[in-house]
């Protein structure tokens, strides 16, 4: 939804909140207290913001409002000094009733009492906050509307008015918007001729303007001869106009230096309100020098000043006559620097010479607006029109490419402006059916193409204003049967609706819905199109949309002959190699029948195709692998050697497209020569990812099985390499593989790919190979089928099942519930269940872990990944507290016997283990998993995990008391020493021994640290024994 | 500041409204609209297209968007350079079987989150071959239509005929008071 239409929406309630907030911050109930009033004005001034995009929605209320702003203020603030604050906040409620609403509208909800004037201006003069100021000067210049001579009211009145608002003119402050209007409005009065004269002979003359540096007081000046250009009578201002054009003149074409935007645009504006009194002045020269220098900022830098002059030509236009418009008009033209016509001005000039990639883009897009302006206003004749449909239809498309992006967009949506202008003013007999036609055109295909969302939807728009208006004119110019004309109308909107044009895809997609459904409309142009710019965009995304678009629309018709297109295309390739072409021929042999070129004479157009990958883009790569794909898939295109050597020269370049496209092609690559299969294992072995990710699909693949399967073990390589390979295997087994004698005899070595835990900077970078193994066994459960697989298999995934990574866990979770009689084990939850609810997952584990008669192995590896979602240094709050929570749940519905075999497995787990001695990343991962279960331990313990007696809990001391010795790994020792402390207090006698080691660690441990926890462990049984 | 910015503010200064006119089919929105044109409404086929015309009225731009009784009209709501200011929604005092029909239609248009806020002037059409009670007829329509539970809409209903030209002012009367009571009270 827009913000005008929320606004709506919401406005009553909004006014109401207002309504209240100012009963408070207005003091108008007795029981207000500061505090709310601050509170409360925040409450206004949210509340007031939101009416930003449709201000008039205030209006209502409005004077309302203002009234009580106005009656809070004389009753709380006007005679009185006391409260700075609350003469603040009233001020600044009026400030923002002012931004949002307009200085302008709100000063007129003003009262006028005259008797005001004096005590408004003293207290005016006197504050200190610029919001207090605003607001009384706004006051201020609406009191001094009076019509009584000021001066009786007090002589020195119109001094004192006259410098005050000088003052503050200059500040830059927010107050110089009131002080501006505080000074048009005096020297707009009858009575103030004098101060008018020195005003503007003292301060807007070339001397004194280039004397004064500060570019705010500059502002303030401008802002004021703006406004009162506005209200004062030509006699008021019939002897100062020269001036105010002589200085604004010097000052525009003085080269040294270029005013700020702030400054032009307040020139600008004063130059139109000019021009229209040197009209009445008949002063045409001026007007003349005016419009001179006016054209001159249709190319500023800053759209806000080419709009604004736009809008000044045209408002100027409007008080011309037609020859002196047409002067206008054809100065705008030759601003462009095109060779237009204008003899032939009648004749729509369908190929005006314009190169989009060298026009000036701003002077373009300042001068399509004023054009644009003109059309609005019907100053255009017939032959204008013409004109400027000319150019809008080579405008409509323009685009320059810069080095990482294009500009153009703001040329395109002045175009589309003046399109709608025309369209929405100016009658069918006014407008040449020529024009209408081919505009027409141009906008269903800026619609449909353009890559700019804004762009898209500006162009139907502009459509719907032409259909709506000129519709019966267009369709019967089109030759469309006047029976369906109205049809044709309202399926076209239908097609081009606002929101299907808000996605890229879905708008490359309409042509072959206005294909379909308006039978055939604009076919040709739209293939036309395609061919000629869509497919060679500069943009990547485009070119691929185009050329999916063309393959669509040549399919859908009998009028086109994907062989004669391709040929077509094939021929320019030959002249130009330009971006694109390629990916379109290969979309568009998708069409032709199997084997039905001879594919011979591709071999000759791709020749000469070479790819550097240090330099090229990757699109240029990935459309010649896209090009090869469907000459391998449809003509049984034999690569050559030099065009292996091109694809392995542009798999180099690590792109997810590139390796896409590749594993596209490996499908169909039959043979491949034994160079080419020993340059793609040396790929592999040398990191590359799309030769790894794209062996499975090729024939390489069953030649090299043995080699493939040794580098799974190569923990030099890359795990991300590895886990590619895995998944390569898994494709290979999928296509008939499952007779690979290597990958038969090597199953072991797949599944034990579920045992990666290759750490490295990067993180647990061997999850990747876990994953990816998973899902590999997970696809291929056929080849993975014998008992001792199922075994191996089932025994790992309860450890992984039970780890950290949700990823990894879930994948094996949902592995293991595919498995045979796992299944019809496992209660049906979502993976979003149980990636929520970790506590039910753990939950879910347990029970299954009960219901099953585990081996011992197994059993050791369920809790081994237990331990680590237990007690893991990695694994979050959350994860911790689920599982250990879960146990304990589970814990109390055990028997006895079932508790004391648990525990034991568990213990055993802190033994030394057989891979101790590994040094290698096996045995680092033992010891992780040793502390992650003896923390997992030690939560349970702390938490008062009851143990059944006749369980022997010494076995836990003797396990904690060994992996103190030698041992300086501070986390292990830290835990270590809270299960010995907790041991101790649960039984003194018993354990005895674990105040020894505690004393022992205390006293003799190498580590400092180590020796405090100790101690304070002491301190704690020390102080437990006393209580 | 965008074009768009610029065009809105401008359409405010110079008096454009957007009008959308609604209705099931046959109800006479093309009649009005070429009534308020002074065109001649002898001969009017059922509108299955969409026409926009602009009337000129008391200094204002009326943009009647007239779409035909059988189309898609989500859209015709909004489009990239106006907001729809008002729906006229035209009914058939001859064919009151329909009204039912018409709540369902009119609702799932006011449902529409960028119609927010437009005006609604809802006009029973053919008036001058109903010899019924009027003042009953609008409170019958009232109901139906649900009109006192409206909000963010300010509304009017009238009835009218397009082929005598009753009360076809007085409806373009409510448009721009509205608006201005809306746009312009200061």
């Amino acid at each position: 939804m827009d913000d005008e239409s929320g606004i709506s929406k919401i406005s009553d309630i909004l006014l109401q909140e207002i309504d209240h907030s100012l009963t408070i911050i207005l003091r108008e109930r007795q029981d207000y207290a500061n505090l709310s009033e601050t509170a409360e004005y925040e409450t206004f001034k949210k509340a007031i913001e939101q009416f930003q995009p449709s201000p008039q929605l205030l209006d209502s209320k409005l004077r309302d409002f203002l009234e009580r702003v106005i009656r809070s203020y004389i009753k709380n603030c006007l005679y009185e000094d006391q409260d700075d604050a609350l003469d603040t906040r009233i001020s600044c409620v009026f400030y923002q009733f002012a931004k949002v609403r307009g200085t302008k509208t709100v000063s007129n909800c003003l009262p006028s009492d005259i008797s005001l004037i004096s005590i408004v201006l003293k207290r005016g003069s006197e504050q200190r906050s610029w919001e207090s100021r605003f607001f009384l000067f706004v006051w201020l210049s609406v009191l001094i509307l009076a019509p009584f001579p000021l001066a009786k009211i007090d002589l020195h009145l119109p001094d004192k008015i006259y410098n005050v608002a000088f003052e503050y003119l200059k500040t830059g402050s927010k107050e110089t918007d009131a002080a501006s209007v505080l000074m048009a409005r005096f020297l707009s009065r009858v009575d103030s001729r004098d101060y008018r004269d020195l005003f503007i002979s003292e301060y807007f003359n070339s001397l004194a303007w280039e004397h004064e540096s500060n570019v705010f007081a500059k502002i303030g000046i401008l802002s004021t001869i703006n406004r009162m250009l506005k209200i004062l009578t030509l006699e008021q201002l019939r002897n100062h106009l020269d001036r105010i054009l002589t200085l604004i003149s010097n000052e525009i074409n003085d080269d040294s230096q270029q005013a700020p935007s702030s400054i032009l645009r307040f020139f600008i504006k004063i130059l139109g309100k000019l021009s229209l009194f040197f009209m009445r002045l008949e002063q045409y020269g001026n007007i003349e020098d005016i419009v001179s220098n006016l054209l001159k900022f249709l190319s500023h830098n800053d759209t806000v000043i080419r709009y604004s002059t736009a809008k000044q030509l045209s408002k100027i236009g409007l008080h011309l006559d037609s020859d002196s418009r047409q002067d206008i008009l054809e100065s705008l033209v030759n601003l462009l620097d095109i060779s237009f016509m204008f003899d032939e001005g009648d004749e729509f000039q369908a190929d005006l010479h314009l190169d989009p990639e060298t026009i000036d883009i701003v002077s373009f897009h300042g001068v399509l607006l004023t054009l644009g302006e003109f059309c609005r206003l019907r100053l255009m004749s017939k032959k204008w029109i013409t004109i400027t449909g000319s150019i809008c239809h080579r405008t409509l498309f323009v685009e320059q490419h810069r080095l990482t992006y294009s500009a153009g967009s703001n040329v395109r949506d002045a175009s589309c402006f003046d399109c709608w202008s025309i369209f929405k003013k100016y009658r069918d007999a006014e407008i040449p059916p020529g024009v209408i036609v081919t505009l027409f055109k141009d906008l269903i295909l800026v619609s449909c193409f353009d890559g700019d969302l804004m762009i898209r939807r500006a162009a139907s728009a502009t459509l719907q204003e032409l259909i709506g208006r000129h519709g019966d004119l267009l369709f019967r110019q089109l030759s469309v049967p006047s029976q369906y004309i109205s049809m044709f109308k309202v399926k076209l909107i239908e097609i081009l609706d606002y929101t299907a044009l808000g996605h890229i895809t879905k708008s490359y997609q309409l042509p072959s819905q206005i294909y379909r459904r308006l039978n055939g409309l604009m076919h040709q142009e739209f293939v036309d199109f395609l061919l000629s710019s869509g497919i060679r965009n500069y943009n990547y995304s485009l070119r691929k949309l185009s050329s999916q678009a063309l393959k669509e629309m040549v399919s859908i018709s009998s009028d086109y002959d994907a062989e004669n297109v391709i040929m077509k295309l094939r021929g320019e390739y030959k002249l130009c190699k330009e971006d694109g072409i390629l990916n379109a021929i290969a979309d568009l042999l998708s069409l032709l029948p199997e084997r039905s070129v001879d594919s011979t004479q591709y071999h000759a157009m791709i020749s000469n195709f070479t790819f550097d990958f240090h330099n090229d883009e990757f699109s240029k790569g990935e459309e010649y692998l896209h090009l090869l794909k469907e000459l391998v898939a449809r003509l049984g295109f034999q690569l050559n050697s030099n065009e292996l050597d091109t694809v392995f020269n542009i798999i180099r370049t690590n792109r997810e497209e590139i390796t896409d496209e590749f594993k596209e092609l490996s499908k169909y690559l039959k043979d491949i020569p034994l160079k080419y299969a020993e340059r793609w294992i040396y790929y592999v072995k040398n990191g590359n990812l799309a030769s790894a990710k794209a062996l499975g699909y090729s024939p390489v693949m069953r030649e090299r099985s043995q080699e493939v399967l040794e580098l799974l073990s190569d923990i030099r390589l890359d795990a991300n390499l590895r886990s590619s390979l895995i998944d390569s295997v898994s494709i290979f087994l999928q296509r008939d593989g499952y007779l690979n004698k290597t990958f038969i005899q090597g199953k072991l070595k797949l599944i034990e790919q579920l045992d990666d835990y290759t750490v490295t900077n990067k993180g647990d970078v061997g999850s990747f190979i876990r994953i990816s193994s998973i899902d590999m066994i997970f696809e291929n459960r056929d080849f993975f089928s014998s008992e001792d697989d199922r075994q191996a298999i089932e025994m790992r995934l309860l450890r992984l099942s039970c780890e950290v990574m949700d990823n990894v866990k879930l994948r094996s979770f949902s592995l293991l519930r595919s498995l045979e009689h796992w299944g019809s084990q496992v209660e049906d939850v979502t993976q979003s269940e149980l990636l929520h609810n970790p506590q039910k997952y753990f939950g879910i584990l347990l029970k299954l872990y009960d219901n099953e008669n585990l081996c011992l192995e197994s059993s050791k590896e369920f809790w081994k990944g237990y331990s680590f979602s237990g007690g893991s240094s990695q694994a979050v709050d959350k994860t911790i507290n689920a599982a250990v929570y879960a146990f304990l749940r589970n814990w109390q519905v055990l028997t006895n016997e079932k508790k004391c075999a648990m525990l034991r497995i568990i213990f055993s787990l802190l033994g030394k283990g057989p891979l101790m001695k590994d040094k290698g990343s096996k045995g680092i991962r033992y010891n992780k998993m040793q502390t992650s279960c003896l923390r997992f331990v030690c939560n349970l313990i702390e938490l008062n995990l009851e143990i059944p007696p006749e369980f022997e809990l010494e076995s836990l001391f003797v396990r904690t008391y060994n992996m103190t010795l030698g041992s300086s790994n501070y986390l292990r020792l830290t835990i270590a020493v809270r299960i010995l402390t907790n041991l101790y207090l649960r039984d003194p006698k018993k354990f005895h021994g674990c105040k020894k080691r505690l004393q022992w660690l205390g006293e003799k441990h190498p580590l400092t640290k180590v020796k405090a926890r100790a101690f304070e462990a002491l301190q704690e049984i020390e102080f437990e024994s006393q209580e | 500041m965008g074009l768009l910015s610029i065009i809105r503010k401008q359409k405010l200064r110079e008096k454009e409204v957007r009008v959308l006119m609604l209705g099931l089919d046959n109800s006479g929105k093309t009649t009005i609209v070429r009534s308020l044109l002074h065109k001649d409404i002898q001969e009017i086929s059922p509108t299955m297209g969409f026409n926009i015309d602009t009337i000129s009225y008391k200094g204002f731009n009326i943009n009647v968007w007239d779409i035909g009784g059988q189309s898609s009209l989500r859209t015709f709501w909004f489009n990239y350079f106006e907001r729809t200011d008002f729906l006229v929604w035209v009914l058939d005092a001859s064919s009151l079987q329909r009204l039912v029909e018409n709540f369902k239609e009119f609702d799932k248009v006011l449902r529409e989150d960028r119609l927010a806020g437009c005006g609604l002037l809802i006009l029973i059409n053919k008036i001058d071959i109903y010899d019924g009670d009027r003042q009953k007829l609008k409170e019958a329509i009232t109901d139906t239509l649900r009109l006192k539970e409206l909000q963010n809409h300010s509304w009017n209903l009238l009835c009218c005929s397009a082929y005598t030209g009753e009360n076809l002012q007085d409806g373009l009367d409510w448009l721009v008071s509205e608006y201005e009571k809306k746009y312009y009270i200061l």
